[in-house]
């Protein structure tokens, strides 16, 4: 945090040498990044749970390279939005395009091969593995072979996972977490297994990630360093990026476009003053009324 | 001195803290036997089926978080299906050469196991439990209760030991390193397994299925393949079991109580571990028979293992193990950092960083976002 009060703008020339040496690893391992237009689409989604109508006709866009954040008061509907734009709920109605695909109804796991990726507000990772093994777990659709070819390991295979490993190190280390590879996550604090999450979903090849409060438990100045490094990934990868972050000023301040919802309807989307202008976040979200 | 000897082939296997003792494990298991006596070979080799049949079970309650209560039903499934073909002909469908014999026992199993599990695309835990105590009754009541496949009842059913290539395993000692090379090659593709992609893949079902399937991986379809191959390995032991006894065992071998008495061994021995796994199996099939003048029950062992697995922790005894080991290591790791190493560890990220030195790459693009400049080594690389 800035001594003013305001989060710090993030710059992305701070890289060291080998940090740039990692991003290009990484880089290489990366598809290739959507160049323009519109990565993921939502239209009138709509959900409900029982007596509870979550999503009231949201929808969203997140364009290619870009980094939006969705806002919203707890219960708002971002978390159900998430599940939607990541398969794990199917709407009620509406649709969701990715890349150009609708995957209304595809899987989550079909919607990762097309280079979606996620991560949680809680921890997903398993605490007794090490985080390279975490790591290693993104990789999956990454390396080649079958159960047979696996086991017997094929040199298909074993090119792959030796790849994987180099990539795995790679990430580590522009996390910050490439001296603790061999340290079993459940040692570390929860910023640190937060990055190994954040570290997994890229193993998995992502073009665009779907990032749900990654500084969920962390304090203000906690969250702005995983922010400021997300955001440097982001830049540098050519990745598109989806926030739900609780820090809102963390997000006006930083990301390129942001989405508030409430209700489960979209009450304002745009660039980050024009949202943080809106009257209808200033009094459904910020808590201030636009007439004060 | 011991660390001396094992010192090149630390070297070899990158340090693995447990491969001294797998070396040592399979050492003894090669040199003790033959100073045994028969029935104590005999009941070694029964040990060793266990523990393929615990590797099984590993996959399936260690990997992917089910428990499977059918694991008797199966072994019992192979060992008839393999009995069946292969015994002395009563029929035109016996004798069999034992390699198709035991694979068709084998497939049997695996197939069975992979199709309890299709239903865990909707269902887990106690339904789990559920569905495979339902086969395991179901397999009792069918495939056991026929005497013309299981050869009881009464009826004078010879399985002689195998014989491959020439070489006769027909005695004890012969057959115990047959069933020995059996277990050392399931406990190698276990383990190729699990440092694969599909073993990653099972373990990350087992902590959390979302995050397995944002990643890519159907956690419906490496379910059914862990209850598949896991049913295949406790095929495998039941294959090897058929011959072992010359004659079909007794169905008791193979009721629901036996199904606890196996899921007891991975419970207590955790799954992290091949070598805690065999461990166990092996004390499993032998302290019931050294215990015997005292009237133990092997069912008791079995009651008293699931306890003991619960108040160890998931992590069973090997966990435990290889815990102290891996915390160890890691102390060594964080004091080099010269962070705390007890418990909480993490690379501070709310210090300020050095001052980086400028990366020798030039200055490619500037980018304005209202009063702030960001300046930028290197544009991403966005393939067309």
């Amino acid at each position: 945090m800035a001594a003013n009060g305001q989060t710090a703008v993030l710059t992305t020339a701070d890289w060291t040498e080998g940090e740039l040496a990692a991003l290009e690893t990484v880089e290489d391992f990366l598809p290739d990044q959507v160049r323009e237009g519109t990565v993921l689409r939502a239209t009138d989604v709509h959900k409900r749970f029982g007596g509870v109508q979550a999503l009231r006709g949201a929808s969203i866009e997140v364009p290619a390279h870009s980094f939006v954040g969705l806002i919203g008061p707890n219960g708002s509907g971002k978390s159900t939005l998430f599940d939607v734009l990541n398969g794990f709920t199917t709407p009620d109605q509406g649709t969701v395009e990715a890349f150009g695909q609708d995957v209304t109804r595809k899987q989550a796991w079909d919607r990762a091969k097309l280079g979606m990726s996620r991560t949680f507000q809680a921890n997903h990772i398993d605490l007794d593995l090490t985080v390279l093994d975490n790591l290693l777990a993104g990789a999956y659709l990454n390396v080649r072979g079958g159960v047979v070819a696996s086991v017997l390991g094929f040199p298909a295979v074993r090119a792959d996972q030796k790849r994987a490993n180099e990539v795995a190190r790679a990430v580590a280390r522009l996390l910050d977490l490439e001296p603790l590879l061999e340290v079993r996550a459940g040692s570390l604090n929860f910023g640190a297994q937060r990055r190994i999450e954040i570290g997994r979903s890229l193993m998995s090849r992502p073009r665009l990630l779907l990032l749900d409060e990654p500084s969920a438990g962390m304090d203000a100045t906690e969250a702005s360093h995983l922010l400021m490094l997300v955001k440097r990934l982001q830049t540098d990868l050519g990745l598109a990026v989806l926030l739900i972050e609780h820090f809102v000023r963390m997000v006006l301040d930083n990301c390129g476009s942001v989405t508030a919802i409430a209700a489960g309807q979209i009450i304002a989307s745009g660039p980050p003053d024009v949202v943080a202008a809106s009257a209808a976040v200033q009094t459904a979200y910020l808590g201030v009324s636009a007439d004060a | 001195m011991l660390q001396k000897l094992m010192a090149p082939l630390g070297k070899l296997t990158g340090g693995n803290p447990m491969v001294p003792g797998i070396v040592a494990f399979v050492a003894l298991a090669v040199i003790v036997p033959p100073l045994l006596a028969g029935y104590w070979i005999f009941l070694v080799t029964a040990g060793l089926l266990t523990t393929i049949t615990a590797f099984g079970l590993a996959i399936i309650v260690g990997w992917v978080g089910e428990v499977n209560l059918a694991g008797a039903g199966l072994l019992g499934a192979s060992v008839y299906v393999t009995g069946y073909f292969y015994r002395v002909g009563e029929s035109r469908l016996n004798g069999w050469p034992f390699i198709p014999a035991a694979l068709t026992g084998i497939i049997v199993a695996a197939f069975l196991s992979g199709l309890v599990a299709i239903p865990t695309a909707r269902f887990s835990g106690i339904y789990v439990m559920v569905l495979t105590l339902g086969l395991q009754i179901t397999l009792e009541r069918t495939l056991f209760s026929f005497p013309w496949i299981i050869g009881g009842f009464g009826r004078n059913v010879i399985v002689n030991r195998p014989r491959f290539l020439g070489v006769s395993f027909d005695s004890d000692l012969r057959f115990f390193y047959l069933c020995l090379a059996a277990a050392v090659a399931a406990g190698l593709f276990v383990n190729a397994l699990r440092n694969s992609r599909h073993g990653r893949a099972m373990n990350l079902i087992r902590t959390d299925k979302r995050a397995a399937a944002a990643v890519g991986i159907s956690p419906w379809r490496y379910k059914i393949l862990a209850f598949a191959i896991g049913g295949g390995l406790i095929g495998v032991a039941g294959a090897f079991t058929a011959p072992l006894y010359r004659s079909p065992p007794a169905i008791v071998q193979f009721i629901a109580f036996q199904s606890l008495f196996l899921l007891a061994i991975p419970v207590v021995a955790g799954t992290r571990t091949l070598l805690g796994i065999s461990s166990v199996a092996l004390s499993f099939a032998l302290i019931p028979q050294a215990l015997e003048s005292h009237h133990l029950s092997p069912f008791l062992l079995g009651g008293i293992g699931l306890i003991a697995g619960t108040i160890v922790g998931p992590g069973g005894l090997g966990g435990n193990l290889l815990e102290i080991l891996q915390k160890k290591k890691e102390v060594a790791i964080l004091s080099a950092l010269g962070l705390d190493g007890e418990t909480e560890a993490e690379v501070d990220l709310t210090v300020a960083p050095a001052p980086a030195p400028a990366p020798a790459t030039d200055v490619v693009s500037v980018e304005g976002d209202g009063d702030e400049i960001v300046l930028r080594n290197r544009p991403p690389r966005l393939k067309a």
